[in-house]
């Protein structure tokens, strides 16, 4: 991986397998990286960095990141963390599926390997609100 | 939630968020386990194992894996290494993908329909390890 801008963001989700939370936070992940900042963002394999890969922890300790997890166990963080990462800020998909539930919306996610509108529609939202933080940090 | 009561495979995919072929072996994964050996394979949650976990690194020490891994930095095997046990089974896309020049995912969003002929192509030959792990 290359990061050409010295003020390039990491995006790091989880990617977790075992619920549709990890499908939805790679989803902003690719949000965020593709469509809203690609010139200010990028991604990597969290797989990686956890395995210990030089150039990944070295990107980590360089770079502010934001993590995305799916769940309260927040492996994207704890891993970001103790790679000695510098983080910016992290965001919990399920955190986000409990605000819009309290605010009375009724969500059905989808499955794992096939979001329903709905859990495209949160995608789409946690990524439009990353983009935001991420703006303003850079301009503070 | 893994099930300790019955005799499974565990499936785990290096769902790499930086490449096209993380999202294959991703998918691949949820190939087998919802359609192809829905009672026999459990996915173990890679992030999970790797921050430590203790009822994901279990099942892998006690239950044998089938890895997906989308590169050739083998993320998903080495996680199971660090286990302290060795894959049963070991499965590259780009290896796969090879034997199929015509497959290729669309983009790491997307696979398209040639990516995702080709993450069930992986799916098919996950289920032919798990059946000679378990003996049939």
């Amino acid at each position: 991986m290359s990061i050409e801008e010295e003020y390039k963001v990491l995006v790091i989700p989880c990617s977790g397998i075992g619920k549709v939370l990890g499908t939805i936070a790679r989803l902003v992940a690719y949000h965020v990286v593709e469509d809203l900042l690609p010139r200010k963002t990028t991604t990597m394999c969290l797989p990686l960095l956890v395995n210990g890969d030089e150039e990944a922890r070295k990107l980590v300790k360089e770079h502010p990141c934001i993590t995305v997890d799916g769940c309260g166990l927040k492996c994207a963080e704890k891993s970001v963390t103790t790679s000695g990462g510098k983080l910016m800020s992290s965001y919990v998909i399920l955190s986000e599926v409990a605000r819009e539930r309290k605010e009375g919306k009724k969500l059905n996610l989808g499955a794992i390997a096939n979001l329903s509108s709905d859990g495209g529609e949160l995608a789409w939202k946690t990524a439009e609100k990353i983009s935001i933080k991420i703006e303003g940090s850079l301009k503070g | 939630m893994l099930n300790f009561e019955a005799f499974a495979v565990a499936v785990a995919a290096c769902s790499g968020e930086e490449l096209p072929e993380g999202t294959v072996s991703r998918i691949a994964a949820r190939i087998v386990l919802d359609e192809l050996r829905p009672n026999r394979a459990v996915t173990i949650c890679l992030p999970l194992l790797l921050a430590g976990g203790e009822q994901d690194r279990a099942f892998v020490r006690d239950f044998p894996t089938v890895v997906i891994d989308g590169c050739e930095k083998r993320c998903a095997e080495k996680s199971i290494l660090n286990c302290g046990r060795k894959p049963a089974a070991s499965i590259l896309v780009t290896e796969v993908q090879a034997k199929y020049s015509d497959l290729k995912a669309e983009s790491r969003v997307e696979l398209g329909p040639k990516g995702l002929e080709l993450a069930r192509k992986i799916a098919e030959i996950v289920a032919k390890e798990i059946d000679k792990i378990m003996g049939e």
